[in-house]
C-alpha cells in the first residue's frame, strides 16, 4: 500500500482527459489507496479525500462543466501536494485515538480516518465476530419495525424498536473502534431521535431514508469479516451522501412534512388519502398476533455446537440401539438389566427429540425479508401490492430457513414481476387495484408446506410453451398437461438472464432452485389459473438430520431408502414381469405397469439377486415417474441421521449421503429421484449413467 | 476434492521434521506428522457406487463419515497379493480440515528426518508421477518417500490423468 506516492495520483490524474471515464475511475483507486495510508499525514489525506469528493459528485461532471470538476480535483491534489512538500509526512502526526463514548464529530468521523473500513488492530476479535451477529439481528428488526411502520406511521413503538437499533449499533461499534459504521449509524439514529422527539415527521423522505440506512448499515456489517482478514474494504459510495442526507432530512423532504413538523411535538398524521401518491404502495400486514414481539429468555449458543450436540445425541440413539440388540441385553433371562437398559433407551429417545428441536426455529428469519423486496420490486415497477403472511411462527430446521431464502426470493419476484399485473391493467380486468400476495406457511405431518398465493394475471401457458420451444427444451406442447408445462420454468435453460435477479444479485436461475429443493427431499408443485392468480407450493421435510430409513439389501450392501419415498413393497409373481426389446423391464401390477430398475445395476452392486421375482420391488415417485426398484431384501425401518459423504468424495450421483446403521457401518442413503431420473434416460447432468 | 488446491509453496517450506512412515507394497513412504489426525485399524468399508475409482468408500469414525482412499489405487499399483493383513491400517490425515482416510499395508513409525537428509523427487520420466512428492529422504541406508499429503488427496487431479 505504502508503494504508492502522491506522485503516482498526480500522474493519473495528468492521465484524465475530458470524458475518460475509466481514467477518473483509476484515479480514484489510487487515491483511495493514499487516502488509507496511515503514514501519510493527515492534512494530506482530508485533501485526497476532498479531492475524492469532488470526482464522487456526479454533478461535477455533468458535460461541459467537466472541464471545472477536474479543475476541482487538481485544487485538492495542489492542496496535497503542498501538505506533502512541507515535509510532514508524520510519523509524528500523531493518530487520532479513536475515543469511545465521546463521540468524534460528523466531519472528522466522515474524513480520511475512515474512508476504509478499517479494524483497529488490537480489536477483540471474538467481541467482533458478536457484533456482527448483533448487529444482523437488530437491521432485521428494524427493517421489520418500518416495514409496520409504513402502515402506522405513528407506531411509537416501531420507531422506538428502529431507533434503539442504530442507537446499539452506533454504542457497540464505536466501542470497538469500528469507527466508519458507529459514525454513520450516529447519523440514523439522530433523524430517528428526532422522529421520536416529534420535531420530524415519519413521512416524505424519511421513511426512505431509513431503509437505505438500514441498507448500508448491512453491507458494512457484512464487510467486517473482510476487514478482519486484513483486507479492509473501500465505505460504499453511498457511505457519505447519505450520513448527509439523515443528517438534513428537510432538504431533501416534501415541503409538507416541514408544515406538520411546524405544527408542534404531537402533530396528528396527514390522512392515508392526501398522503397517496408518495406511499409506499405494500402494507405489510402480519397475519398472526401483535406487531410487537414477545421476547423469552434466550441464550445465544454457537452453531456448530449446537450441529456438535445434536451430532452427538445422534450417535448416542445409534450406540443405545446397539446395546439394546446386544445378545447378552435381549436374552430375557436378566430381567433387571432389562429393565435399566429400558430406562435408558427412554431417555435416550427424549434427547433425541429435545436435541432435534433445538435447531428448530421458526421461518420467520427467512419471511421477514420479503416484504421488504415485495415493497421495492412494487415502487420500481409501479404496482400496488398487499403482502401477507401467515404461518410465519412454522418451525423448521435452521439449515432449511437458510436454503429456503433462495426459492422463496424466486417465487416472490416472479409473483410480483410476472404475476401481478399493474393498477391500471387490473382495474381493467375488473379487479382492485390493490394486488394481493399471500405467504402462507403450515406444517402437514413431518412436511412444511409453504405456499405463495397471488391474484394476478396467472401463468401464461401459451408464452410458456412459446419460450420452451424457442430455447429449444421441448418441440411441442401438444400431449402436455397444464402443470407439465408449468414445471417448464424449472427446466434447465429456462429462466436466463432477464431473470437473473437483480434482488438477490446471485443470479441463481429456477432449475437451480428446484435442484436445491430437492436435494432437501423439497418438492414444487405450480397450480395456475388464467387471470385467477397462481399458487407455487414449496414442499419440504421439517429436518434434514433425522431421515426415516427403509434399509434393504442389494447384494453384500445395504443401502437406505427414505421411507417417504416409498409407496409400497410387493413380490412380484414371475408372470407380471414384461420386457420391451429384450431389455426394458416392466411390471404390471395393481393396475399398471411400471419400469423396473434393478438397483444392483444402477449401482453396480455384485453378487445380487438376478431375477426379477426372486427378489422384491419397491414402488416409488410419483405420477408418471413412478417405478420399481429391485432390491434382493427389506432388512427393516430405522431413523438415520443423514450426513454427507464429506468434501473429500463430494456428490456423488444417485446418493443423497450416508448414515451410520445400527451395527456401527456406514449404509449409503439413496437418491431416489435422480435415480428414477437416470433410469428414464434422460441423463443430463445430474443423471446416472445407466450401468 | 471439491475444493480447488491451491499450489503449496513448496520452495518457501522447510521440509525437515518429523513423519509417520510407512509401508506400501514393501516400499517405505511418509507423511508429515501435522498432517496426521490418527491411525485406526482397518473396519468395515462401505463402497460408495459411482465415486472415484481410487475411492475404496467410506467408514464410520466415531460418527462422522470419511471417505477412505486407497493409496495403492492412488498410485496405480497392483492389490496386495495376500489381501488384507492385521496390519493393515488407516490413516486418517487432516488436510484443509478434511478429514480422509488413507489405507496402507503397514505403519512403520515416527521419525525424525533432518533437512540434510532430503532430496528433491528425482524424475522418473513418463512412467511415475511426482507430482504427490514432497521430496526422498535418504537416511540410513534407506529410502523414504515424502508426501505432500494435499496432492494425494487431489482427486479432481486424478480425474485429469
Amino acid at each position: 500500500m505504502a508503494t504508492l506516492t502522491i506522485d503516482d495520483a498526480i500522474a493519473a490524474f495528468v492521465a484524465c482527459e475530458p470524458g475518460d471515464e475509466a481514467a477518473r475511475r483509476k484515479l480514484r483507486e489510487r487515491l483511495w489507496t493514499l487516502v488509507a495510508d496511515r503514514s501519510l499525514a493527515s492534512p494530506i489525506r482530508t485533501a485526497l479525500a476532498d479531492a475524492i469528493a469532488v470526482l464522487d459528485d456526479p454533478a461535477e461532471f455533468k458535460g461541459a462543466k467537466e472541464a471545472d470538476g477536474l479543475e476541482k480535483v487538481r485544487q485538492a491534489l495542489e492542496v496535497a501536494v503542498d501538505h506533502a512538500e512541507c515535509g510532514d509526512r508524520a510519523v509524528s502526526e500523531p493518530e487520532v485515538p479513536s475515543v469511545p463514548k465521546e463521540f468524534v464529530p460528523e466531519a472528522a468521523v466522515a474524513r480520511a480516518s475512515t474512508m476504509l473500513l478499517a479494524i483497529p488492530d488490537d480489536a477483540d476479535r471474538s467481541l467482533i465476530e458478536d457484533f456482527i451477529a448483533e448487529a444482523r439481528e437488530y437491521l432485521e428488526g428494524a427493517e421489520a419495525a418500518l416495514l409496520r411502520l409504513e402502515s402506522a406511521p405513528d407506531d411509537g413503538e416501531a420507531i422506538n424498536d428502529v431507533f434503539r437499533a442504530f442507537h446499539t449499533i452506533k454504542g457497540t461499534s464505536s466501542f470497538l473502534g469500528l469507527s466508519a459504521i458507529a459514525g454513520f449509524a450516529h447519523h440514523a439514529e439522530d433523524m430517528l431521535d428526532r422522529v421520536r422527539a416529534g420535531e420530524l415527521a415519519f413521512a416524505g423522505q424519511v421513511p426512505e431514508l431509513s431503509f437505505r440506512a438500514v441498507d448500508l448499515l448491512k453491507t458494512l456489517v457484512a464487510a467486517i469479516p473482510q476487514a478482519l482478514a486484513g483486507h479492509a474494504p473501500e465505505l460504499p459510495d453511498e457511505y457519505e451522501p447519505l450520513s448527509h442526507a439523515l443528517s438534513h432530512p428537510e432538504e431533501a423532504a416534501a415541503p409538507r412534512a416541514r408544515t406538520v413538523e411546524s405544527e408542534g411535538g404531537s402533530a396528528p398524521e396527514p390522512s392515508a388519502a392526501d398522503h397517496a401518491p408518495d406511499h409506499a404502495p405494500v402494507v405489510m400486514r402480519a397475519g398472526t398476533a401483535a406487531s410487537v414481539p414477545t421476547a423469552d429468555p434466550l441464550v445465544k449458543v454457537r452453531t456448530d455446537k449446537l450441529d456438535r450436540l445434536v451430532e452427538m445425541v445422534g450417535e448416542l440413539v445409534i450406540a443405545q440401539t446397539m446395546l439394546v440388540q446386544d445378545g447378552v441385553v435381549r436374552d430375557a433371562s436378566n430381567h433387571h438389566l432389562a429393565q435399566k437398559v429400558r430406562h435408558a433407551d427412554k431417555i435416550v429417545r427424549e434427547l433425541q427429540d429435545l436435541s432435534l428441536g433445538l435447531r428448530m426455529v421458526p421461518l420467520k428469519g427467512a419471511i421477514t425479508k420479503l416484504a421488504r423486496v415485495v415493497r421495492d420490486l412494487a415502487t420500481r415497477s409501479g404496482k400496488q401490492i398487499t403482502f401477507t403472511v401467515a404461518g410465519e411462527d412454522t418451525e423448521v430446521d435452521r439449515t432449511l430457513v437458510d436454503l429456503l431464502a433462495d426459492p422463496l426470493l424466486h417465487m416472490v419476484r416472479n409473483a410480483v414481476d410476472h404475476g401481478i399485473e399493474t393498477p391500471s391493467e387490473r382495474l381493467k380486468a375488473g379487479k382492485p387495484a390493490m394486488g394481493t400476495v399471500r405467504l402462507e406457511a403450515s406444517q402437514a405431518g413431518d412436511r412444511v408446506l409453504v405456499k405463495l398465493i397471488d391474484d394476478g394475471r396467472g401463468l401464461q401457458r401459451d408464452k410458456i410453451v412459446a419460450k420452451a420451444i424457442e430455447k429449444g427444451i421441448i418441440t411441442s406442447a401438444e400431449s402436455m398437461s397444464d402443470t407439465e408445462v408449468f414445471d417448464l420454468i424449472f427446466a434447465p435453460g429456462f429462466s436466463t438472464a432477464e431473470q437473473v435477479t437483480e434482488v438477490s444479485g446471485r443470479g441463481v436461475g429456477m432449475d437451480v432452485v428446484r435442484r436445491n429443493l430437492m436435494a432437501m427431499r423439497g418438492r414444487t408443485v405450480i397450480s395456475s389459473k388464467a387471470g385467477k392468480g397462481s399458487v407455487f407450493t414449496i414442499e419440504l421435510p421439517l429436518t434434514l438430520a433425522i431421515t426415516d430409513g427403509m434399509i434393504v439389501r442389494v447384494g453384500a450392501e445395504r443401502f437406505i431408502v427414505p421411507t417417504a419415498q416409498i409407496r409400497r413393497c410387493f413380490r412380484p409373481e414371475p408372470s407380471a414381469v414384461f420386457t420391451a426389446q429384450g431389455k426394458g423391464e416392466m411390471v404390471q401390477t395393481a393396475g399398471e405397469v411400471l419400469p423396473v430398475v434393478r438397483l444392483h445395476r444402477a449401482l453396480r452392486v455384485v453378487g445380487a439377486q438376478e431375477g426379477v421375482d426372486q427378489g422384491i420391488l419397491m414402488v416409488v415417485g410419483d405420477g408418471n415417474n413412478r417405478t420399481a426398484f429391485l432390491v434382493d431384501e427389506l432388512l427393516g425401518q430405522q431413523q438415520v441421521v443423514a450426513k454427507p459423504l464429506g468434501d473429500a468424495i463430494g456428490r456423488v450421483q444417485g446418493l443423497t449421503g450416508g448414515a451410520i446403521l445400527g451395527d456401527g457401518r456406514v449404509g449409503l442413503i439413496l437418491d431416489v429421484d435422480e435415480l428414477v431420473v437416470a433410469s428414464r434416460g434422460t441423463s443430463s447432468a445430474t443423471g446416472v449413467q445407466a450401468a | 476434492m471439491t475444493a480447488p488446491l491451491v499450489e503449496s509453496p513448496a520452495t518457501t517450506r522447510t521440509l525437515g521434521g518429523k513423519y509417520l512412515t510407512f509401508v506400501l507394497a514393501n516400499e517405505e513412504y511418509a507423511f508429515e506428522i501435522l498432517t496426521v489426525h490418527e491411525i485406526i485399524g482397518i473396519m468395515a468399508v462401505t463402497p460408495v457406487p459411482h465415486s472415484h475409482p481410487v475411492i475404496r468408500g467410506v467408514v464410520n469414525l466415531r460418527g462422522k463419515v470419511i471417505p477412505i482412499v486407497d493409496l495403492r489405487r492412488r498410485f496405480n499399483m497392483t492389490p496386495p497379493p495376500e489381501g488384507e493383513t492385521p496390519e493393515t491400517c488407516i490413516i486418517v490425515l487432516n488436510v484443509r480440515n478434511l478429514l480422509v482416510g488413507i489405507a496402507v499395508d503397514a505403519v512403520s513409525e515416527v521419525r525424525m528426518i533432518n533437512e540434510a537428509e532430503i532430496e528433491p523427487p528425482p524424475s522418473f520420466g513418463s512412467d511415475v508421477d511426482t507430482s504427490c512428492l514432497l521430496g526422498v529422504a535418504n537416511s540410513e541406508g534407506k529410502v523414504r518417500m515424502l508426501l505432500d499429503a494435499d496432492k494425494v488427496l487431489a482427486l479432481d487431479v486424478i480425474a485429469t490423468l
